[in-house]
C-alpha cells in the first residue's frame, strides 16, 4: 500500500491516472499532455506500474498503458487530489514574510 | 499486440470454473437439505400441512431463488465468447488481474452461499420461535445478513475495475473502461446502501432504506446494462 501512496503523492502521476480513466493510451498520447522529458515520464510510469495502478503492454514500438486501479485506489486518488489542492490554496492564502534585513 | 512472454491462464480458469460449479451445486443442495429439515420439523411440531403455511417462505423461496440465480449465472457464462483456440493467453498484467478478480469472485460466491443458507436458517428459526426462546430477536439475524451482503458487494465491486481492459480498437476500449469503472463503483455504492442502514438505522427506517436501495439497484442496473449494450453496438463509440 505504501507504493500506492508514493505513486499518488505526485501531481503528474495523478494527472496520468486521470487521463487513463478515459481509455488506454500509448506513451506518446500521454506525453502530449505534459511538458516534461520522456525519461522523466518513463520514471513516473515505472512508479505507477510498481504500485500496480496502471498496466502496460508493448505494441510494436509503442507501449500502451491502461488504468488498473481498484475503487479504493480511485477514492485515494480523489482524496490525494483534493488534499493537494487544499494545501496549495492554504499556501497561497498564507501571508508571506519578507526576509529580515540585517544591519551591521 | 506483442505476443512475447504470454501467460496461459486456461488451466487456472478451468480449475476456477470447476470449483465455482462445485460451490454452486453444494449451495443448492444445502438449501434443499435445509428445506427438507424444515419441512420434517414443521410437520412434526406444527402437526398439519396447513400449519406449514407459516414456513413456506424458507422452505420454498430460498431453494428456488438459489437454483434460479445460479442457473441464470451458469447460462450467462455459456454465452461468453471463448478466445481463438480456446486458450486464454495474456500478458503478465492481465494474468495477474484475471487471477485476482477470479479469486475475489470465488470468495464472493462462497460468501453469498454462506449468507443465503444462514438467512434461510435464521428466517426459519425466527418463524418457529426458537430465537425468542433463546432470548434473542430476529432483528440481529436480518442486520447481520444485510451487513454481510453489503460487505461482499463492496469487496467484489472494489476489485471489478481490475478486469483486463481490451486494447484493440474494435473492442471499444474507452467504452469498456468507462463501464468497468462504473460497474465497480456501483457495486460499492449498493454495498454501502445495504450495510449502512443495517448498521445505523432503527428497524422501520432500515426496512424502508433497504427497499429503496433494492428498487434503485434493480432499475439502475437494468438501465446500465441496456446503456452498455447500446454503447457497444454503436458504430460511433470508441
Amino acid at each position: 500500500m505504501s507504493n500506492v501512496f508514493k505513486a499518488l503523492a505526485d501531481p503528474t502521476r495523478r494527472s496520468i491516472l486521470h487521463l487513463l480513466k478515459a481509455r488506454p493510451m500509448n506513451a506518446g498520447e500521454i506525453a502530449e499532455h505534459f511538458a516534461i522529458s520522456k525519461p522523466t515520464l518513463s520514471a513516473h510510469f515505472a512508479v505507477l506500474r510498481e504500485a500496480q495502478l496502471i498496466g502496460s503492454e508493448k505494441d510494436g514500438k509503442n507501449v500502451i498503458y491502461w488504468l488498473n486501479a481498484s475503487v479504493l485506489e480511485e477514492t485515494l486518488l480523489a482524496f490525494a487530489g483534493a488534499l493537494d489542492l487544499n494545501m496549495k490554496s492554504s499556501r497561497a492564502a498564507a501571508p508571506t514574510r519578507k526576509p529580515a534585513v540585517r544591519r551591521s | 499486440m506483442n505476443d512475447m512472454a504470454l501467460t496461459d491462464m486456461t488451466s487456472f480458469l478451468e480449475r476456477h470454473d470447476h470449483w465455482s460449479r462445485r460451490v454452486r451445486l453444494a449451495m443448492i443442495s444445502a438449501s434443499f437439505a435445509v428445506s427438507a429439515i424444515l419441512l420434517v420439523y414443521g410437520m412434526r411440531t406444527l402437526g398439519s400441512l396447513a400449519a406449514l403455511g407459516k414456513l413456506w417462505f424458507p422452505i420454498v423461496a430460498y431453494p428456488l431463488f438459489t437454483a434460479a440465480f445460479w442457473t441464470g449465472i451458469a447460462l450467462w457464462a455459456r454465452t461468453r465468447p471463448k478466445p481463438p483456440g480456446g486458450r486464454f493467453l495474456m500478458n503478465a498484467d492481465d494474468a495477474r488481474n484475471v487471477a485476482r478478480v477470479a479469486n475475489v469472485g470465488f470468495i464472493f460466491v462462497l460468501g453469498l452461499a454462506a449468507v443465503m443458507i444462514a438467512s434461510q436458517v435464521g428466517t426459519a428459526l425466527e418463524i418457529i420461535g426458537t430465537l425468542k426462546s433463546l432470548g434473542a430477536t430476529g432483528e440481529w439475524v436480518g442486520r447481520t445478513i444485510l451487513v454481510a451482503l453489503g460487505a461482499l458487494s463492496i469487496y467484489f465491486g472494489n476489485a471489478w475495475p481490475r478486469m483486463p481492459t481490451p486494447r484493440a480498437g474494435d473492442q471499444k476500449p474507452a467504452t469498456q473502461t468507462r463501464y468497468k469503472r462504473l460497474g465497480g463503483w456501483w457495486c460499492v455504492i449498493v454495498g454501502l446502501g445495504m450495510a449502512l442502514p443495517a448498521l445505523l438505522l432503527p428497524i422501520p427506517q432500515m426496512i424502508y432504506a433497504i427497499v429503496v436501495t433494492s428498487a434503485v439497484t434493480l432499475v439502475v442496473s437494468a438501465i446500465g446494462v441496456l446503456m452498455y449494450r447500446s454503447a457497444m453496438n454503436s458504430p460511433s463509440a470508441s
